[in-house]
């Protein structure tokens, strides 16, 4: 049966995903803490690694649900709806990790919890964004309506204008943020030493977020399954 | 620094507990 499989294939990829995210957490942790304090920020240096692992997770989990809202919206895939209703709690989750870790780095270094330059508050929106939808997401007319679920999908897609606004506002404005340390045509812009720790804090970050979102989409898919069906298996 | 590792601990553990909870949520279920 396809729809077996399927949910075999979710409750492998699940599994996988998990005890993977609890190999890497602590070896990323453990890297975390033992890279060198940098010569100008010293200490503070170690909210990069949890400042850009969550903010790149964040945006990582946001691009899913906008294959999710597009597969939803053209196909009616009931299990793409499914994905950005698990995958947003985590996705706000890091969004928030991004915003706390960010105002205390932000104080060590810039001297300030908050400026209102166009990363700042357009990651604010983004993340205001993603509660309001995660709340009314839950409202079960939205829920049970095709109709509702498409209003949430459509919405995934119009917040991806947001998300493409946070990524080229520190280079359209000029903003306290830096400008990203990473390009695709040039050499990163940071030591090796900063380097290793941080792409492992950043593949466990998306690991763990990926692992929780399957297991709560494995739930959501378990729970729509007629009864008859769950005795049968 | 206690902040710091305030945060840290916070996160990790955070992190942690979901994995350990949706491994948890997973038996529970069944295959």
């Amino acid at each position: 049966m396809t729809f077996d499989r399927f949910l075999r294939w979710l409750l492998l990829t699940t599994k996988l995903s998990l005890f993977s995210a609890l190999l890497l957490l602590p070896v990323s942790l453990i890297a975390s803490l033992q890279s060198p304090s940098e010569a100008l920020q010293g200490e503070s240096v170690l909210y990069l690694y949890l400042h850009v692992p969550a903010a790149v997770t964040c945006f990582l989990l946001y691009s899913m649900m906008s294959v999710g809202a597009i597969g939803y919206l053209i196909w009616r895939l009931k299990a793409a709806y499914l994905f950005i209703s698990s995958a947003l709690l985590p996705c706000f989750f890091m969004a928030c990790v991004t915003l706390g870790t960010g105002a205390l780095w932000g104080e060590c270094t810039w001297g300030t919890y908050w400026v209102w330059d166009a990363r700042l508050t357009s990651f604010l929106f983004l993340s205001l964004f993603l509660a309001l939808l995660n709340i009314a997401q839950q409202h079960p007319r939205l829920q049970q309506s095709h109709r509702g679920r498409q209003i949430v999908a459509s919405l995934v897609l119009v917040g991806l204008v947001d998300v493409f606004f946070v990524h080229q506002s520190v280079l359209w404005f000029k903003t306290l943020h830096q400008p990203p340390s990473f390009s695709l045509t040039a050499p990163p812009s940071m030591a090796k030493e900063f380097l290793q720790p941080l792409f492992l804090s950043t593949i466990s970050f998306s690991v763990t977020a990926v692992a929780v979102t399957s297991a709560r989409l494995h739930q959501r898919v378990y729970e729509t399954l007629p009864s008859r069906y769950k005795e049968a298996r | 620094m206690i902040i710091l590792f305030c945060c840290y601990g916070l996160i990790y553990m955070t992190l942690l507990l979901a994995v350990i909870f949706a491994l948890h949520s997973l038996k529970q279920r069944g295959p």
